[in-house]
């Protein structure tokens, strides 16, 4: 019998391993196999040594995901734990404001808000029109900031404000009881018990920031990020052995910017995924 | 247990009932046409009084031969993604519209099958004789293409910021309208304008022109607003950019859509060259149906055809009889003399060739460069600041913990001399 189950588990387990295997596994081998080749399949490292030139890309697309990042934390925090403090019936409402943005595309939204904060746009047009003057918002690193928080705050909202409902209030009350004052109660059995919430969160809106090469376009002017010079390596310039190098080289920056701030985090919470 | 397994079995039924049902529901039409198109670039009557040139050609198709086919339309953006697609090899388009570059690319790259003309009698009688001598070169023997939409490149400008005039490349480098600027997100479209401002051939192999090019470039850069593809018609037709290279067929569209405080006007690139060409039907190598791609070709070449794509694109059609307006249809951009221009004009403007692979990789690594961002110190100061703000704090409470720990020590220590015998 228990054999007999063992098999059905791993029967029911086969597809996503499948699915892992071809979508996860075999394009990472692709992307290391191309890095270390060049274009007649023969191994070098003369990939990387172009990217060299684009240390400034790279520093910059990290920098600007670290601020979009930090600001969907202060906004989604504070956000997260109002939320969970509500009534069943708010709380559902709540989450479904949080989550409507999503189910428009990526694509759409960040082309909307490209003309909510053009020069003649909508906020302008609104500023115009009751007499103030005109705020030059687009084509700057503000604006890709603010598209990077627009579209992906959701994924910083949700993991924290599931493990906020998960804490149960007698703790708070015992805090309390002990003599705990708010912010006691919050430095020592809040915030800890939120931290794996935190980190997943910082994970799920760092790296696809950091990556992002459509919000950098349309919002960013003449600004490229290191999205932008990878998905032109590969498709407008065919070239996929650079293409992958870099790819390489920036899932090695992200891996370390989450060990470094993992690190801080005690590291050994549940929840983390890297 | 038991539920679980009678589960998995009526999941594994339906998913091979829904497999054997699929082809059941794609058989209907006996045979299939794959178009692989740019978007916003064939008529498919989405508006009232526009034709859908697909339905009628799959009407026209099953009255001719007899046969019902589905016409499977699908877009792209940029030649290079349908290059991909088709050199990867996955997907069997039967029928594609590159431009003239990236033709001359295809066939010699072997991607490209030979027509065979017979099945287009229209091409024949309907194709200006232009697209059939020497003076194209992307298909010099005329064995590949059949012409769909042509054009060139010139400067819309608007005209409440920028005065009325004759204008060239020069233009886009007047410090006076520096940030109300666009430029092309393409490296080939870019440097195409670069070196005709300087005076070179679009085609040039020579590595100086480029790198003056680059250089010229480089100099624009902080007056550009941004590098667009489709965003052009966005950000001209609100007044968001006053200036940008364009093609005249876009041109026509923007002007229709202009907002109320927006007057667009047009002017061709005067006392420099500049890109002109042709976007042609081909089928590539993978192609499933062959002769129902060329009965397409010749459909698409009959006037009633041509006037509906070129009344939806404002492109200029290499039919004589949409040019000439030779039926009775409305042909809205009829009278429009910028739209067919003289041949004295346009033999001064050049069509993208091949470029040599060496040029052609010069020029991708200075885009590449030319798009790489500056950075400032300042991220760099305040991700130090917080770094070592981190590491102060992280020392300060460990700090704090070893004293709280020697104190609770010390508490020990007093209870146990209080407590001897505990």
């Amino acid at each position: 019998m228990t054999k007999r189950k063992g098999f059905m588990q791993r029967l029911l387990a086969a597809p996503y391993l499948v699915w892992a295997a071809l979508f996860i596994i075999v394009p990472l081998i692709m992307v290391i196999y191309y890095a270390f080749t060049d274009k007649n399949g023969a191994f070098t490292f003369d990939n990387f040594s172009q990217i060299a030139a684009f240390t400034h890309t790279f520093t910059l697309s990290i920098w600007l995901g670290a601020v979009a990042t930090v600001i969907c934390l202060v906004i989604a925090y504070p956000l997260a734990y109002i939320m969970s403090r509500m009534k069943p019936r708010h709380q559902r409402f709540a989450m479904m404001l949080v989550m409507l943005p999503m189910w428009i595309n990526l694509i759409l939204r960040t082309y909307a808000l490209m003309n909510i904060v053009a020069d003649t746009g909508i906020i302008n047009t609104m500023l115009s029109f009751v007499g103030l003057p005109p705020v030059h918002m687009i084509n700057t690193q503000g604006a890709v900031v603010a598209g990077m928080v627009y579209n992906f705050i959701p994924y910083m909202i949700m993991p924290i404000y599931n493990v906020m409902t998960r804490i149960d209030p007698p703790v708070l009350e015992a805090s309390r009881d002990l003599g705990g004052n708010f912010f006691q109660t919050f430095r020592r059995v809040i915030f800890p018990l939120s931290l794996p919430g935190i980190v997943s969160g910082i994970t799920m809106v760092f790296v696809p920031s950091v990556s992002t090469f459509y919000i950098s376009t349309k919002l960013g002017g003449t600004m490229a990020l290191v999205g932008d010079i990878i998905e032109f390596t590969f498709i407008g310039e065919t070239n996929y052995n650079v293409g992958a190098s870099m790819s390489l080289i920036l899932m090695a920056m992200i891996l370390l910017c989450m060990l470094v701030m993992n690190r801080f985090t005690d590291g050994d919470e549940e929840g983390l995924i890297v | 247990m038991k539920t679980i397994r009678l589960l998995t079995l009526a999941v594994l039924c339906a998913v091979l009932l829904a497999a054997c049902s699929l082809p059941a529901f794609a058989a209907p039409a006996a045979e299939t046409l794959n178009v692989y198109n740019w978007g916003v670039y064939m008529d498919l009557g989405n508006e009232d009084g526009e034709v859908d040139v697909n339905t009628a050609f799959e009407e026209w198709y099953q009255e001719t031969f007899g046969v019902t086919i589905k016409v499977n339309y699908t877009t792209y953006d940029t030649n290079e993604t349908m290059y991909q697609k088709v050199a990867a090899g996955g997907a069997p388009y039967d029928i594609v519209i590159p431009s003239d570059y990236m033709i001359s690319r295809m066939i010699r790259e072997e991607l490209l099958l030979e027509l065979d003309f017979s099945n287009i009698p229209n091409y024949e009688t309907e194709i200006a004789a232009e697209f059939k001598g020497d003076t194209w070169q992307y298909d010099p023997e005329h064995k590949y293409t059949v012409p769909y939409m042509w054009g060139y490149v010139g400067i819309v400008y608007n005209r409440n910021h920028v005065p009325e005039g004759q204008y060239n490349y020069d233009l886009l480098w007047n410090q006076d309208y520096a940030g109300k600027i666009l430029m092309m997100n393409n490296p080939r479209d870019t440097f195409a304008i670069a070196l005709a401002k300087n005076g070179y051939s679009l085609n040039t192999d020579d590595p100086n022109h480029w790198d003056k090019a680059y250089e010229d470039l480089q100099a624009q850069k902080p007056l550009v607003q941004s590098y667009v593809t489709d965003e052009i018609f966005d950000k001209m037709q609100s007044g968001e950019a006053y200036i940008s290279p364009c093609y005249y067929g876009d041109f026509l569209v923007m002007r229709d859509n202009q907002a109320d405080d927006v007057d667009l006007a047009f002017s061709p690139i005067v006392g420099q060259t500049t890109n002109k060409y042709v976007d042609c039907m081909c089928v590539p190598v993978t192609a499933q149906n062959k002769l129902a791609a060329e009965r397409y070709m010749d459909f698409m070449c009959t006037y009633e055809m041509g006037i509906a794509n070129a009344n939806y694109t404002g492109y200029s059609s290499p039919l004589n009889s949409v040019k000439n307006n030779e039926g009775d249809l409305e042909y809205y951009y009829q009278e429009d003399a910028l739209l067919y221009p003289d041949e004295s004009v346009l033999s001064g403007y050049e069509e993208f060739l091949y470029l040599e692979r060496t040029t052609q990789a010069r020029m991708d690594n200075q885009w590449k460069t030319l798009k790489r961002s500056e950075l400032g110190p300042w991220p760099y100061v305040i991700s130090l600041g917080v770094i070592l703000g981190a590491a102060v704090a992280y020392v300060v409470h460990k700090q704090k913990e070893k004293r709280a720990e020697i104190l609770r020590q010390k508490a020990r220590e007093k209870y146990a001399k209080l407590h001897p015998f505990q």
